[in-house]
């Protein structure tokens, strides 16, 4: 029936359940967003259509919420890459105990991100934290306080995603490198080519869809990832960390405004589906195959 | 090798049949394990409790398992110690659930607001739960003097508790109702190195003419000398004073000392303070008082520990115990921490509590008085009201036992607590502790918390609906006036558009 197989049957109720627990509560956030969600026991909701909607965009800390986004999520993403990639080329070219390397190398991102908070608040502490001491001594941090300076803030919840997600990254494109083809390397290695140029003109064509994929994945999480900033700024210093995720965790569940939370985490996700679209668009004009 | 032995026909069968031997375990699980409630539903049972009396009103629920969803506070681990203590007498599990506030706040928001009764009791932290939750606990008026259930034998009148503690945590908006009984509080207090202060006294009034003394007259003036003079980094210390301007709760609190004792200035005129009000009008920023208190507290904050924004109550006690600063505002029951020698250099008598600083009287405009505002967190028990009316008299039954005088005594003695009951504070055994030395250090800050939790001193609003919006927009804004990054003037001018806009004024 329906061209379907046995195993297609069998998966129904799977995908069914999947698409009932992503689609329905996706399905209540946007009735929630054009409802202005009773506050008392006893009072019904109130329709108020994209009043919400129109409210986000005067308020203050949700517009400078994107910005502090965009720092966080762009500078975090871009060392990441870096290094990951570097990482990656590193353990490629180990000849011996590449995998206990590669090991220790991962540990970082399989570490609660919560547990990572506090590591970070510590090391970044200026009563005992090494990291404080360590600034302060080379001459880096002049400020007598990290997660007391609106900028130190920033730099330090994104020094941490930096800690614990490179590994990630430096595994999707180590899995990409192992997937170059031999015959093309050996080619531009018998036509005379440096290094540098085997790299800009072999490795990196090959590794298009794997950096897309990585980069993609990555960006999604950021984007809605408050874990460790909860834990070691709370937003703070005078809003310096407040990224837009941990601003709607804010407005839903410290305000408790869910009509208003639930515009904003509908923006928010559209935002991420917009940006993530760019991201495979690009991916599908580099010829990728999915 | 599983495929070729097993059939689709078998897969579907056995797995429906696993699927069925798993329901049935479940519902037969749930069965056993759902609570049994024995009496009070039924007016034979409510009268059969009447005439039983005694033991046996604690016992009526025997049976019942209670979940209380609270911050993970000294008094809160005190009690989850003695959970076997409150079996025996009542014959119910009582299930306590810690976490951080932010936390509880978000988990018991979700029950309370989706109708849910996951948590039974809830932790009722004045303003960042009870403002937003009062609406939703039950009204426990109904409870009190209700013959078949126990009482606590010195009842539950205003007097009975700290200054109008019942109103702080329990009342919100008005009067007729009582959401909450007090079994934990949070005063602020000065601690300060006394130790220092002694030893350094003729080198500072060389410099600044006056001797290096903390009392009740110190003023916020006085504590930018105190600063100048520490955080030479000569005598001990590497600052002088830090505070804790953490974004959230503690930064609020920490905002609103110096705002209140310069002209016992407040955000917003209402009739009654200790009860709040649902719609408090147009905000009282901007004006000339407000102003000059931002520049005068930009200059504390200038000389401040630079970590201040950073720290909580935690963070600046860190900075206390480990001989950064030689003097912060906190709240009392960190003087167990404090004093404890393994954990701190301050310890061993080195610790002098006063009263939160005072207003310098140059520095009011507005013609009101200078005092030592003090503010704090009266934390209360609360019954969630979506409970059936039986698992609201098995909840009265714990929120009786844990804020009872013998109980709060003891975990006083023994844990180090922060007992509620006047008749726990003016104990003799108590009074007594006060001084050193004591088994209860905790005990040390009570004779200042006793005087500053009283009129003029205490500011315990604003007690809104938006809190917790409030609260957030202001740390934000004075947070960026203290940094520098804007003016006291024109900090004012955006607090008192940002918060007159949140109530549609």
């Amino acid at each position: 029936m329906f061209g379907m197989s046995f195993y297609g049957w069998i998966l129904m109720p799977a995908v069914i359940l999947l698409a009932f627990i992503t689609l329905y509560p996706c399905f209540w956030m946007i009735v929630m967003s054009l409802l202005k969600v009773s506050t008392r026991p006893g009072m019904k909701n109130e329709f108020v259509g994209l009043a919400n909607y129109a409210g986000l965009f005067k308020d203050s800390l949700f517009l400078q919420g994107w910005v502090i986004q965009g720092k966080y999520v762009g500078i975090s993403l871009v060392v990441e890459f870096i290094l990951g990639f570097a990482i990656a080329l590193f353990l490629n070219n180990l000849k011996r105990s590449a995998n206990v390397i590669t090991t220790i190398v991962l540990v970082p991102m399989m570490i609660a991100p919560v547990a990572v908070g506090f590591l970070y608040l510590y090391l970044f502490n200026s009563s005992f934290g090494w990291y404080y001491w360590f600034l302060r001594s080379i001459g880096i941090l002049r400020q007598g306080s990290i997660l007391g300076d609106m900028n130190w803030a920033v730099a330090a919840i994104i020094i941490a995603d930096v800690w614990e997600w490179t590994p990630f990254m430096a595994l999707i494109f180590l899995a990409g490198l192992k997937k170059v083809p031999l015959d093309q390397l050996e080619a531009s290695k018998c036509d005379g080519a440096p290094p540098i140029r085997r790299f800009f003109d072999v490795v990196l064509p090959n590794m298009v869809s794997v950096i897309v994929i990585g980069v993609l994945i990555r960006f999604m999480d950021i984007m809605r990832y408050i874990d460790t900033i909860f834990v070691m700024t709370t937003g703070g210093p005078a809003g310096a960390t407040k990224t837009v995720s941990y601003y709607l965790f804010d407005v839903a569940f410290r305000f408790f405004d869910l009509g208003r939370g639930a515009a904003h985490g509908f923006v928010l996700l559209l935002v991420t589906i917009i940006i993530a679209q760019a991201f495979v668009n690009i991916m599908k004009k580099k010829g990728v195959q999915r | 090798m599983f495929r070729e032995r097993m059939s689709r026909r078998n897969f579907l069968s056995t797995a429906g049949k696993a699927a069925l031997s798993g329901g049935l375990l479940v519902a037969v699980g749930g069965i056993v394990s759902k609570p049994k409630v024995w009496a009070g539903g039924s007016n034979e049972a409510t009268q059969a409790a009447k005439k039983a009396g005694g033991a046996d009103l604690w016992r009526q629920y025997a049976g019942t398992k209670l979940i209380f969803m609270s911050e993970n506070t000294p008094p809160s681990s005190a009690i989850k110690a003695r959970a076997k203590e409150f079996f025996d007498l009542t014959g119910m599990e009582i299930d306590i659930r810690q976490d951080v506030l932010s936390t509880v706040q978000e988990k018991v928001g979700i029950d309370l607001k989706g109708g849910s009764d996951a948590y039974h009791l809830n932790y009722a932290q004045d303003k960042p739960m009870g403002t937003l939750f009062a609406d939703y606990w039950a009204d426990m008026s109904q409870f009190m003097n209700d013959p078949t259930l126990p009482q606590d034998p010195e009842g539950y009148d205003l007097d009975k508790w700290g200054y109008r503690w019942l109103d702080v945590c329990g009342k919100f908006y008005e009067s007729s109702k009582i959401v909450a009984l007090p079994y934990d509080n949070a005063v602020a207090v000065m601690f300060y190195r006394l130790d220092l202060f002694e030893k350094y006294t003729k080198e500072f009034e060389k410099q600044f003419g006056y001797p290096l003394v903390y009392t009740k007259d110190t003023t916020w003036k006085n504590m930018l000398d105190f600063m100048k003079f520490f955080n030479t980094g000569k005598y001990g210390v590497e600052y002088g004073y830090g505070f804790q301007g953490l974004e959230g709760w503690a930064g609020q609190l920490d905002f609103q000392r110096p705002l209140y004792a310069h002209g016992e200035w407040q955000e917003w005129d209402m009739p009654d303070q200790f009860l709040g009000t649902r719609n408090p009008g147009p905000s009282r920023w901007g004006d000339d008082q407000s102003v000059m208190t931002l520049g005068k507290m930009q200059q504390l904050y200038k000389l401040a520990h630079p970590e201040s924004l950073s720290w909580d109550w935690s963070g600046v006690n860190n900075a206390f115990q480990t001989g950064k600063v030689a003097m912060c505002v906190n709240y009392g029951e960190f003087a167990a921490s404090v004093e404890d020698p393994k954990q701190s250099v301050a310890a061993g008598g080195k610790v002098g509590y006063g009263m939160d600083p005072k207003g310098e009287p140059s520095w009011i405009i507005n013609g009101k008085k200078a005092v030592n505002a003090t503010n704090y967190g009266i934390g209360g028990i609360a019954i969630n009201g979506n409970l059936s009316k039986d698992m609201q008299r098995a909840a009265w039954i714990f929120t009786v036992w844990a804020t009872s005088k013998p109980l709060q005594m003891s975990v006083l003695k023994e844990l180090g607590g922060t007992p509620t009951r006047m008749s726990v504070l003016t104990d003799p055994e108590v009074v007594k502790a006060m001084k050193r030395p004591t088994t209860m250090p905790n005990a040390l800050t009570y004779p200042p918390i006793l005087e500053a939790v009283k009129a003029p001193h205490v500011v315990p609003g604003p007690k809104i609906p938006k809190w917790n919006e409030y609260a957030t927009i202001q740390c934000i804004e004075i947070g960026r006036c203290m940094q520098g990054r804007q003016g006291p003037e024109e900090t004012a001018k955006i607090l008192k558009k940002k918060l007159d806009t949140m109530h549609g004024v």
